[in-house]
């Protein structure tokens, strides 16, 4: 998670852990980010609930996972300072056209 | 939840050094999203003080009424004060603020001329001085309950920190001021006092028969505890400590009978429900509805029920909508004196359905929705009795309790698993420790862990995992980027897309990405029938204008194209990829495997039976011109001829071979959209888009749309070149006269099936359309290489001529000679 969201918004940005809960994972945590001086919830992640890999078939004495995902739109409005997240899905062009072929 | 210090301060030791903005770290670090710190009463300064009402003259010339009003603050002289309110009598005791005091908002007191009259003050509501909503008249306490002159602030505790507390949903217990409190002990290594062990010893001398109780189904609730109550008298008001507290979490103070019961679920966590005993026939039963009927709840509404409904009945008919709300006709009135108090450990999804069937989420409903402590139902309807009976003259009759409660078993636990899912290496005593500071007994020697009784949710070692890890502090895992996987990369289906979308960027069309959601008018609107208009309803969406999956993607472009032409956009392409949804087949409904081993083949079958097919497509839109005018050349607008070629280049991509054909295809304009095809199937359309959507949303005439089904394409094949020759090239030209109605593509493959193998390609470059009679003439290039020889006059007029004839035969050509 401290290198994915290093990539998105640079090498000084830092991360924490919050513990949380989502069903399918255990123990859970949501993911902050501390950028531009404040403390944002990027995303939450947790070791996957041994009971969804046993379910699946998985051996969950060898095997264990790790989960984590984050929003788009959230990621997109902080990395590019983006205040209304109406313009990242209502297709200005003249919004759109700004970000190129890559990001 | 809301949790005020002062409140917490009664079961932890705080020490004064630590800051509320401390507390808030420590309930975060143990995964208590405190989402607000509210300085109650920050906005509110003095002199605030009680005053008895000692004169009324009522002044009637105005619109409203208003009154002029001599109370007394315990000052040397009658204070004379204007109010609006008239909910008071003399003798009556009201909070005023005097010249100097400042109320929420920033409103300023001083001595003023109003009404024709001299206001020394103000006397207030409760939302005046910002301690609830209440504002249908001013504060009214009865003479002794406060003394007169008194600090208004200090006596009504105005002065508070309450943190607002997200509680996430397997943490049910902290939906108390005892969970909240643990919580803040335990993050910050504070004592913690139970509120509960000073209950434990409670004993309540049983005075008569009381009211019955019964579990039906022990299925649908673990233990009952009924407790009966008399003499008690409903004039009866509640404290101000303990009203102040309730206000202070954001509820209303409504009777002592029933604020005793808010206060005890705030406190403990426990919801309570007391019926009036006089209302009730014969003994109470928790059973289900059995079957519809109507039901009317302590809000008034009168509700259908549900023949599974969980109900807590008595010998006639339902009194309460278990665990959810009560019911209207035993509800506590002014005049009650006798009381059942009902506490009970229900089953937690019995009272989220309750709640999900009628649309009813109430303080009870979510605290045993997410399973309460089963001892509480003994010790929470006995702190009720002992609340009650302290602060009124109701006496305890008798307990009846039926069933027993329910614990979770204890956990065998390896104690090095807890280190190899942290990834931190943490030692069996510490285990032991940080699982004891959370209420778990633990046996060191087989490390069995016996969870506390409000920890239902701790079942498995992955469960204790999380607790470990929360109280030693999710800062301290390690952060270690683990190898990167060797084989890990992009499937074909993701690359074939994202080579889709880099070809079409490339060539300046814009992706954008819309809702996928729509609504019958739409549908309607682009011409889908059939099958193509079927589409999922949604439950609930997220607007009601858009209720349904969309069947395609072309309309959302539409939407986009129209919303940049408002804007003042004139000339642009834009795509989209993304799912569509259409219900062509029947859906089974989801069913819930067995968890723990993975099912059986039937099973999952009919799991994926239940999930909608989702197509995958790319589609887009272009309008206005593709080249505008300059110096250079004339401007070139879009036309149906760039949207098949998109749609051929896209299926170029993927390597694939498709045939051609004109199609009448929703919403295209009918007969100027190609349909290709691709082994037999329908896989893309291309072409204008209809002029009544044209017109319906400001497009230029004349735009035009392609979409592909990227999951109705067959996966590419393995490339086997043909040998390139390098002999030289014959080129022949052909022009042809043919009936209007013929299409080049038929002349130009009959042309190729008679030319031979010898022909290398072909390619239409005249079309002449003045020779009257309803003929055209195409010109074709026939280009002819052999392998290994170049070929003579003689063989390149010969495979010529076969050509023509081959076209002559199936399409009706005549050569055109002059």
């Amino acid at each position: 998670m401290n290198n994915f969201a290093q990539a998105m918004f640079g090498p000084d940005v830092t991360t924490r852990l919050r513990p949380s809960f989502f069903p399918f994972t255990e123990p859970s945590a949501e993911v902050d980010i501390f950028f531009n001086g404040r403390w944002i919830e990027w995303g939450g992640c947790g070791m996957v609930n041994p009971k969804v890999l046993a379910t699946c078939g998985i051996d969950t004495d060898v095997y264990s996972g790790f989960a984590f995902g984050m929003g788009l739109e959230r990621t997109l409005m902080v990395r590019h300072n983006v205040p209304d997240m109406h313009a990242i899905v209502e297709g200005d062009l003249r919004f759109t056209r700004q970000f190129g072929v890559g990001l | 939840m809301r949790a005020p210090l002062s409140w917490i301060r009664e079961f932890v030791d705080v020490p004064a050094k630590i800051s509320a903005e401390e507390i808030s770290n420590g309930l975060i670090r143990v995964g208590f999203e405190v989402e607000e710190i509210i300085e109650a009463g920050a906005d509110l300064t003095g002199p605030l003080t009680f005053a008895k009402v000692l004169t009324i003259e009522e002044i009637t010339e105005f619109k409203k009424p208003i009154r002029y009003v001599g109370i007394d603050c315990g000052e040397k002289e009658t204070r004379y004060v204007i109010c609006g309110a008239t909910n008071f009598a003399v003798g009556d005791i009201v909070v005023a603020a005097l010249p100097g005091a400042v109320l929420p908002g920033d409103f300023k007191i001083g001595a003023r001329e109003t009404y024709g009259k001299t206001s020394n003050g103000m006397i207030c509501s409760s939302r005046e001085l910002g301690l609830g909503d209440d504002h249908s008249g001013i504060m009214v306490f009865a003479e002794g309950e406060v003394e007169i002159g008194a600090d208004a602030i200090a006596v009504l505790e105005i002065n508070d920190t309450i943190f607002d507390v997200a509680v996430n949903p397997d943490r049910g217990y902290a939906l108390s001021i005892r969970g909240i409190a643990r919580e803040v002990a335990g993050s910050l290594g504070l004592n913690f006092k139970d509120p509960v062990e000073p209950l434990r010893a409670l004993k309540f001398e049983e005075t008569g028969k009381g009211v019955a109780a019964k579990i039906e189904d022990p299925a649908t609730a673990s233990v009952f505890y009924l407790r009966t109550l008399s003499d008690f008298d409903p004039s009866a008001t509640t404290p101000i400590w303990m009203r102040r507290r309730i206000e202070k979490m954001g509820m209303r103070s409504i009777s002592l009978v029933v604020d005793v019961t808010n206060y005890v679920m705030l406190e403990l966590g426990q919801p309570l429900h007391a019926f009036d005993k006089a209302k009730i026939s014969g003994g109470l039963t928790i059973k289900r509805a059995g079957k519809a009927q109507p039901f009317t709840t302590l809000d008034g509404q009168v509700r259908q029920l549900d023949s599974e409904d969980l109900m807590v009945c008595d010998d006639k008919q339902p009194l309460a909508l278990a665990g959810t709300m009560g019911g209207q006709s035993s509800e506590i009135s002014e005049n009650t004196t006798e009381i059942a108090l009902e506490a009970v450990r229900f089953d937690p999804v019995l009272i989220a359905k309750n709640s999900r069937r009628h649309k009813l989420s109430s303080e009870a409903s979510r605290r045993l929705e997410r399973s309460v402590d089963p001892s509480l139902a003994e010790f929470a309807s006995a702190r009720f009795v002992q609340l009650l009976t302290a602060h009124s003259s109701a006496k305890h009759v008798a307990t009846v309790v039926a069933g027993e409660p329910k614990y979770a078993p204890v956990v065998k636990l390896d104690p090095t698993y807890i280190s190899k899912i942290l990834g931190l290496e943490v030692a069996p005593a510490e285990i032991a420790r940080v699982l004891r500071v959370i209420g778990c007994d633990v046996d060191e020697k087989s490390f069995t862990v016996d969870p506390p009784s409000w920890r239902a949710d701790l079942l498995t070692p992955s469960d204790l995992a999380e607790e470990v890890a929360r109280m030693i502090g999710y800062d301290k895992i390690p952060s270690i980027l683990p190898p990167r996987p060797n084989h890990a990369s992009l499937t074909p289906t993701q690359k074939r897309r994202r080579a889709i979308s880099a070809m079409l960027a490339a060539r300046g069309l814009a992706e954008v990405q819309t809702f996928p959601f729509t609504n019958q008018e739409t549908i309607d609107q682009m011409g889908f029938v059939g099958e193509r208009a079927s589409t999922y309803r949604i439950a609930n969406p997220m607007s009601e204008e858009f209720p349904l999956m969309r069947v395609h993607l072309v309309p959302g472009l539409v939407e986009v194209a129209a919303r940049n032409i408002s804007r003042g956009a004139k000339d642009f392409a834009i795509f989209e990829m993304g799912s569509i949804f259409r219900s062509a087949q029947r859906l089974v409904p989801a069913v819930s495997p067995v968890i723990g081993s993975r099912p059986d083949a039937k099973t999952i079958q009919s799991i994926y039976a239940s999930v909608p097919p989702q197509a995958f497509h790319v589609a887009g839109v272009l309008v206005g011109k593709v080249e505008s005018e300059d110096w250079q050349g004339k401007a070139r607008p879009y036309n149906w001829q760039d949207a098949i070629a998109y749609a051929q280049d896209i299926l170029q991509l993927c390597n694939l071979e498709w045939t051609i054909k004109r199609s009448d295809f929703a919403p295209w304009h009918p007969g100027r959209c190609a349909e290709l095809i691709v082994d037999g199937k329908a896989v893309a359309h291309a072409g204008e888009i209809h002029p009544r959507i044209i017109a319906k949303y400001g497009l230029p005439e004349r735009s035009v749309a392609f979409a592909v089904g990227l999951s109705a394409l067959p996966d590419s094949q393995i490339v086997r070149p043909t040998r390139v020759g390098t002999m030289p090239a014959a080129v022949q030209d052909v022009a042809l006269i043919v009936d209007q109605s013929v299409t080049a593509l038929e002349v130009e493959s009959a042309l190729r099936s008679g030319a031979g193998d010898l022909l290398e390609s072909i390619a239409l470059f005249d079309r002449y359309d003045k020779i009257g009679d309803g003929k055209i003439s195409l010109a074709f290039t026939l280009t002819f290489r052999a392998p290994d020889r170049t070929l003579t006059g003689a063989e390149v007029s010969e495979m010529r001529e076969a050509a023509v004839v081959a076209a002559e035969k199936a399409t009706g050509a005549v050569l055109r000679t002059a």
